[in-house]
């Protein structure tokens, strides 16, 4: 069992190469790749498709600007492998190979990261020094349904620890060139206030993740352009169709939506962050009722979620977020009964910092 | 100078765990498991310096100078802090001081406050664990899921 377990240990570097030279032989032949650019904050990320002629990720994904000519910093080659013919890459998991969400620890180095996609049955495997990963997918129609809104989610946390940045699982929104981070678990109000705020006409960073940095000055950047809407939930913009998307849920309650390009929401991608907010539904509370909050416990509100939702244990959410906490101010958003009242209680501090 | 005894230095064990200062306090994150650790009392003051390696015997004259309190004191309650946070194995025993360490910053006339810790779990709350997979013992996953 022990020189078994010292096979498994050091692996990732072997998975990784096994499928780049399978990958280079198999698609020596091909046509192009279907390519399109992630903004990923400051860097281009390019997604290429093999063996598909069509993206399950284009319409979640902040597309990078036509006119910047930045050189991609990191390439993710997605594999549809019955098109491409790539059997799977031999490699056999046990139960013990498995940890918390879709790393696979034992099989991962400081360098290189494995990755189980359990909807799909795939695999992926990222060599973050040299920047490139391969996503290995029995099929392209296998994405399931929650990799659409947030595509990549797994990986990008570690893209942006190499860069000491940090995926932060909060909803951001602003007004001008300052924006307020929504801190808090799930169903804590975050994508309510985000809606809220798309409808009113406020800038939109993300509803779920948002990619932040906290040197310099703390920023943060929207990478996705879903949103989830709750039919019972906040108003939403007229231009918002909120039959469109996919449902999110089994009842049709429940839908991602994507933010439509040109829509002045998305008018910036990055914005500096100008204070945090911790929303709490309070079913006592008749109006909003915002109170000072400690930066640690912003800070600890942050990486709680944070590390609850996401896969990667290294990643500098702690030292990022205390950064962000340290910088600017931190406050409890009792939330009221009206939706439109809660974000308005936002606006002034907002104002504030600006 | 005199070699130290063994366990006299000690640095922070950073494969797994993170530390952050916020005012008074000192906040160190498993960064695997999400359990944490609350550092409080006199502990922020020394905690730079003590995890880069200052010999604790050093930590413990410069508190008990800066305080007015007995070193003997002071020498027994650190050296039960660190032998607490040791097994929990956040701090690791050091051949020597980092290079650069921070200085020991206390004032004169500063409190002593002990060194006080506390073990938080939030996360637990938080987690909603993913089903294990049902790998197949024979075939492994995904072959078998």
């Amino acid at each position: 069992m022990a020189a078994r377990l010292d096979q498994r240990r050091g692996a990732a570097k072997g998975i990784y190469q096994s499928l780049s030279r399978d990958l280079a032989r198999s698609l020596a032949a091909r046509d192009q790749p279907l390519e399109h650019d992630w903004a990923f904050g400051n860097l281009r990320v390019r997604i290429r498709i093999w063996g598909s002629d069509h993206s399950p990720y284009v319409d979640a994904l902040e597309p990078w600007p036509e006119d910047s000519p930045v050189q991609p910093s990191f390439y993710i080659n997605v594999v549809d492998a019955e098109a491409c013919q790539i059997p799977w890459p031999g490699l056999t998991l046990e139960k013990n190979d498995f940890g918390r969400n879709r790393r696979l620890p034992r099989l991962s180095d400081a360098r290189h990261v494995c990755f189980a996609l359990r909807t799909e049955k795939g695999l992926a495997i990222a060599d973050l020094a040299q920047g490139r990963a391969i996503v290995w997918l029995p099929s392209i129609e296998s994405v399931a349904a929650h990799e659409r809104a947030a595509p990549f989610r797994w990986l990008a946390e570690h893209i942006a620890g190499v860069y000491h940045q940090s995926l932060l699982h909060c909803a951001a929104i602003g007004l001008k060139d300052t924006a307020a981070l929504i801190l808090g678990p799930g169903g804590s109000g975050k994508s309510t206030l985000a809606l809220t705020a798309l409808g009113e006409g406020w800038r939109y960073y993300g509803d779920d993740y948002v990619l932040v940095s906290g040197a310099p000055t703390p920023r943060c950047w929207r990478i996705y352009r879903s949103a989830k809407w709750v039919a019972a939930g906040a108003k939403h913009p007229d231009w918002l169709d909120p039959s469109s998307g996919y449902a999110a849920d089994g009842a049709g309650q429940k839908r991602m939506l994507f933010v439509p390009p040109g829509s002045p929401a998305l008018a910036q991608q990055g914005s500096a962050v100008g204070l945090l907010a911790r929303p709490r539904i309070d079913v006592d509370s008749v109006a909003p009722d915002v109170t000072p909050l400690a930066a640690r416990d912003a800070t600890m509100a942050a990486v709680m979620s944070t590390m609850a939702q996401t896969e990667c244990p290294s990643a500098p959410v702690f030292p990022v977020m205390s950064a962000i906490a340290r910088s600017v101010p931190s406050f409890d958003l009792r939330l009221g009964p009206g939706v439109q009242a809660n974000l308005e209680a936002l606006r002034p501090m907002l104002q504030a910092v600006r | 100078m005199p070699d130290q005894p063994v366990g006299e230095r000690y640095i922070l064990n950073q494969s797994e765990f993170a530390s952050e200062r916020f005012d008074d306090e000192v906040i160190v994150l498993n960064t695997a498991n999400g359990t944490y650790y609350a550092l409080t009392g006199s502990a922020p003051q020394i905690w730079a310096p003590l995890i880069q390696g200052t010999a604790v015997s050093a930590v413990a004259a410069h508190v008990a100078e800066a305080a007015g309190v007995d070193v003997a004191r002071v020498s027994g309650e650190l050296s039960a802090f660190v032998a607490a946070l040791e097994a929990e194995n956040i701090l690791l025993a050091a051949d020597s001081a980092a290079k650069q360490s921070e200085a020991l910053d206390l004032a004169a006339g500063a409190d002593y406050q002990g060194f006080v810790w506390d073990k938080h779990a939030d996360l637990d709350e938080l987690l909603v664990l993913d089903p294990i997979h049902e790998v197949d013992p024979q075939k492994g996953w995904p072959h078998g899921g």
